[in-house]
């Protein structure tokens, strides 16, 4: 086709999602976006739901700043998405907990939080460790080995399906252009302009490129000569049948969704692009979901999933522009960092450039960065 | 509805709290089936009544609470003589 | 890597399902030396055709069921079952790495095999029209279980669909003396015009045919009232069936409807252990693929039976035969000589099988209105209650794929994990979308294939 986008984003999961609304809802630029099969790996899908900043930037200042920033966002940036796509994203700031087994694992914990809490901005974003009996009062149905949990009040949870669903929903009204099954398998950049292949032919053009594609951006980037490393890491998710509410504060063992539905996690495996269903790993998680919460006992597993996280070499995402018009936006965490994605790094792409705050999640980190 | 030529042993169970007659052999929702008791479930998100509709064990419409014990296919669960018996939760 | 637990049973082989190809199977491959087991998850052997047969045994009863549900008596008696593990009411849930785990008597179990034999036969097709989830509507193989496994007919029932086995249903119906209120025949007219040009073929078999004809010369002889080549058809009621009403404004009073939509292959099981699956349009069914000797995509998981692809008990008993030589051929019990003769004879068997599969599958494939809802309110997925309405909204958003479709509006996360919304999905992917229907990828099936409880999963034994 003859037509040359402003705007070509390829990847529609949460993260190209968020900066398809975003760019399309702060210009009126000519704005595509690609999403490959409905059997790719896909994060989006698989993932667990959850905002959170209790882990996040552990040693890396930056990471655990941004972070807490965009937890105070949530609330704006689901009122705003309901209210224009109708789609209810089921987002609570409930709070969230990670449970100690030991006193060993407690202690460990408690450091590594101290050294989070040291970088935020906020008193009311800090983590506390609470021990087994302040923590029974606000988890009834607590296991009688759980000896303490790490707490923090700004994390939370959402349906993380009926986000993505409402920022395609969005951006399409918006005018930007959704083309499925386009799995994309060469890019190149001549003059002002970037050709995108896909694998059966078709082509598309643009001035900028947005890349969102999640694991797939590290050998797209290359063919550009731009050095993403990414790696994947697995994790399963089990899914328990429908109960009544229990307002459990969600951990990553297990919380509830919207629906009734039990959600247990997570694991997290290096063992590249596997994503079949480990009965060892199921096995585990369930026995660390029933010490937590016993009644789990006599509730149905209905599925098992596992899928990929992408994890940057460092673990810290990567805000990147490259030449004004080659924007690389990667992280493990597309679910909590939408609002970011949706506003200030939808706008930074207009503005040619990332911003001053983001310069620590830049590609220079890696120490190599050249256009072909 | 009838049967005809089952000479198995006949037995009692409560479906809420009323007293039925089955059969020896029957599964629940047989047991279900020929007493005319219409539903044995409520859906989970609008409440509405179900009742078996595959019988081989792959619908799970059937599920009903026996002795206490939720989700129970009844279509593969064989009735014994004084089961309780309930509309799933 | 599953944690290995050093008593974890070894097979040499491990059947899945105990109907006609499962058992088959396991009378081939038994006194060879080899370790078998035959898993199954009713209480006795038989599968559906011949559920029930060793206690239907007498001679009223033979009066009622005809030859052929006999003939799974004898088949059942040649099993030689000191010879092999029969595992009753075992529920499988997972395959993973030639693991095969299940659940019995609420506890769960894992055993490893050097291969294994997915007999899992068939299922109902979904009938996604309005009303289909009121209770009272059931599937035609309810009543055929009923009437097989406790003795019952309900009067006064209604049936509605098409296919072989409906009207085998009906024929078993009224020779149990049932009183049957009415039959909404849906086989589409043009059918008998398309099928036609295979009756040639299938006449190799007229003695099906014959039964086919004899069947419908009883309904008439009954007086059942007939309403022919249907196309529109809607369940009522409010908190069960209370009528059924047609296009033309007819209504048929009743409490029981018993729905046939022709069958399909019980696939979850196969899909979960990762076999690679083809979309069948004569049938439009998800199939499973094998080569010649049944063996599926994954390295030693055989295919076999209705399970593979709905044709019948004659070609599962033979195909049960040709994946069972091919497996003693592996495991040195039969010299190779011996493995191609045998493997030549079935196969022309097979051939034989066949002659009747076309003029069947042609004339009895459903009307495009019950394959594809016409409805905004019918419901696709039963256990999540999603509407027609809801699924196409989600595809004017996302039209990827079912997965996606999925993802968006929860149609195939409940306990049935598909099976009952699968077929439609595509269908309606397929029509929306313009996408050629065996170009679309099926549901992602994981493990577990039926829910379990957690506990029972957590203790693996």
């Amino acid at each position: 086709m003859n037509k040359i986008y402003d705007f070509l984003i390829i990847g529609g999961g949460v993260t190209g999602s968020s900066i398809a609304y975003g760019l399309s809802k702060n210009s009126n630029s000519s704005i595509a976006i690609v999403d490959a099969y409905d059997n790719t790996y896909r994060a989006s899908v698989g993932n667990y739901g959850l905002t959170w900043m209790q882990s996040k930037g552990y040693k890396q200042p930056f990471y655990a700043r941004l972070s807490e920033q965009v937890s105070y966002d949530w609330s704006e940036f689901r009122n705003e998405l309901e209210e224009k796509s109708q789609i209810d994203i089921e987002y609570i700031k409930t709070g969230g907990l990670t449970f100690c087994h030991t006193q060993d694992e407690f202690a460990k914990l408690e450091k590594k939080i101290s050294n989070l809490n040291s970088y935020y901005q906020h008193d009311s974003s800090k983590t506390v460790m609470l021990d087994a009996k302040e923590l029974k009062k606000i988890y009834p149905g607590l296991g009688e080995s759980i000896v303490g949990a790490a707490y923090n009040k700004q994390d939370g949870l959402l349906n993380p399906l009926h986000l993505l669903k409402a920022q395609l929903k969005l951006a399409q009204k918006q005018k930007v252009e959704y083309i499925s099954h386009f799995s994309t398998a060469t890019i190149d950049k001549s003059n002002d302009e970037y050709k995108v292949t896909s694998q059966d032919g078709r082509i598309i053009r643009a001035k900028q490129l947005v890349m969102a594609a999640g694991l797939s951006n590290m050998p797209l980037a290359a063919q550009l000569g731009i050095n993403v490393p990414l790696e994947p890491q697995k994790g399963h998710i089990l899914v328990a049948q429908k109960v009544p509410p229990l307002d459990l504060i969600p951990c990553f063992n297990v919380r509830q969704t919207k629906s009734g539905t039990l959600l247990l996690g997570v694991s997290n495996e290096d063992v590249g692009f596997d994503i079949n269903i480990d009965e060892g790993i199921v096995s585990n998680i369930l026995k660390k979901s029933i010490k937590i919460l016993p009644m789990l006992k006599d509730v149905n597993l209905i599925r098992s999933w596992s899928s990929l996280r992408i994890i940057p070499q460092d673990g810290k995402p990567i805000y990147d522009t490259i030449d004004n018009t080659l924007h690389v936006i990667t992280t493990h965490s597309a679910i909590t960092l939408a609002p970011l994605h949706a506003n200030e790094v939808s706008k930074s792409i207009l503005n040619g450039k990332m911003p001053d705050n983001l310069k620590d999640f830049s590609l220079d980190r890696f120490n190599e960065k050249e256009i072909v | 509805m009838s049967r005809f030529s089952n000479f198995n042993k006949d037995i009692t169970f409560t479906f809420n709290d009323k007293v039925y007659m089955a059969k020896q052999g029957d599964n629940v929702s047989a047991a279900l089936s020929i007493n005319d008791i219409p539903y044995n479930r409520k859906t989970f998100d609008n409440k509405t009544p179900r009742s078996s509709f595959c019988h081989m064990g792959i619908c799970f419409e059937c599920l009903v609470q026996i002795d206490g014990v939720s989700g129970i296919q009844a279509c593969k669960t064989q009735v014994v003589e004084g089961m309780e018996i309930k509309e799933d939760v | 890597m599953s944690n290995l637990k050093k008593d974890v049973k070894e097979y040499d082989v491990v059947i899945i399902g105990a109907g006609p190809a499962g058992i088959q199977s396991a009378v081939e491959l038994q006194n060879h030396g080899l370790k078998i087991a035959l898993l199954d998850d009713s209480f006795k052997l038989g599968g559906q055709i011949y559920k029930n047969v060793e206690n239907n045994d007498t001679e009223e009863k033979r009066k009622l069921f005809q030859e052929d549900y006999y003939q799974g008596l004898a088949l059942i008696k040649k099993l030689d079952l000191n010879s092999i593990d029969y595992i009753s009411n075992a529920s499988i849930w997972s395959i993973s790495n030639l693991e095969v785990f299940y659940s019995h008597n609420n506890s769960s179990t894992k055993i490893r095999s050097k291969k294994i034999i997915i007999a899992t036969g068939a299922m109902e097709r979904p009938f996604p029209i309005e009303g289909w989830t009121l209770p009272g509507v059931m599937g035609a193989t309810s009543a055929q279980i009923m009437l097989k496994e406790s003795s019952i007919i309900k009067d006064n029932a209604v049936f509605v669909g098409t296919g072989p086995l409906f009207y085998y249903v009906i024929s078993q119906y009224i020779d149990a003396g049932a009183k049957i209120k009415a039959i909404i025949d849906t086989t589409p007219a043009k059918n008998y015009i398309k099928a036609f040009k295979y009756l040639p073929k299938a006449l190799l078999k007229v003695g099906y045919l014959m039964k086919g004809l004899g069947f419908l010369y009883k309904f008439k002889k009954h007086k059942i009232k007939m309403y022919n080549f249907t196309d529109v058809v809607k369940f009522e009621g409010s908190d069960n069936l209370e009528k059924i009403s047609l296009k033309d404004g007819t209504f048929i009073d009743t409490n029981i409807a018993f729905i046939h939509n022709g069958l399909a292959p019980n696939i979850n099981l196969q899909l979960q252990a990762g076999c690679e699956y083809e979309f069948a349009q004569k049938t439009r069914t998800i199939n499973i693929k094998t080569d010649e000797f049944m063996q599926s995509s994954v390295d030693n998981i055989y295919v076999i039976g209705d399970g593979k692809s709905v044709r019948g008990v004659d070609t599962a008993k033979t195909e049960a035969k040709i994946a069972s030589s091919k497996i003693l051929r592996d495991f040195d019990k039969i010299e190779e000589e011996v493995m191609d003769k045998k493997f030549f004879a079935y196969t022309k068997e097979l051939e034989s099988h066949s002659y009747i599969r076309d003029f069947l599958d042609v004339l009895y494939l459903p009307h495009i209105n019950f394959l594809s809802p016409t409805k905004d309110e019918v419901v696709v997925c039963r256990c999540e209650e999603v509407t027609f309405s809801t699924v196409k909204s989600s595809l004017e958003i996302d039209c990827k794929g079912v997965n996606s479709v999925k993802s968006f509006t929860r149609c195939g996360m409940g306990n049935c994990q598909g099976r009952f919304c699968g077929l439609t999905l595509l269908e309606i992917m397929s029509e929306k979308t313009g996408i050629s229907i065996d170009e679309l990828n099926y549901l992602k099936i994981r493990s577990p294939i039926k829910p379990v409880r957690i506990e029972e999963m957590a203790n693996i034994k």
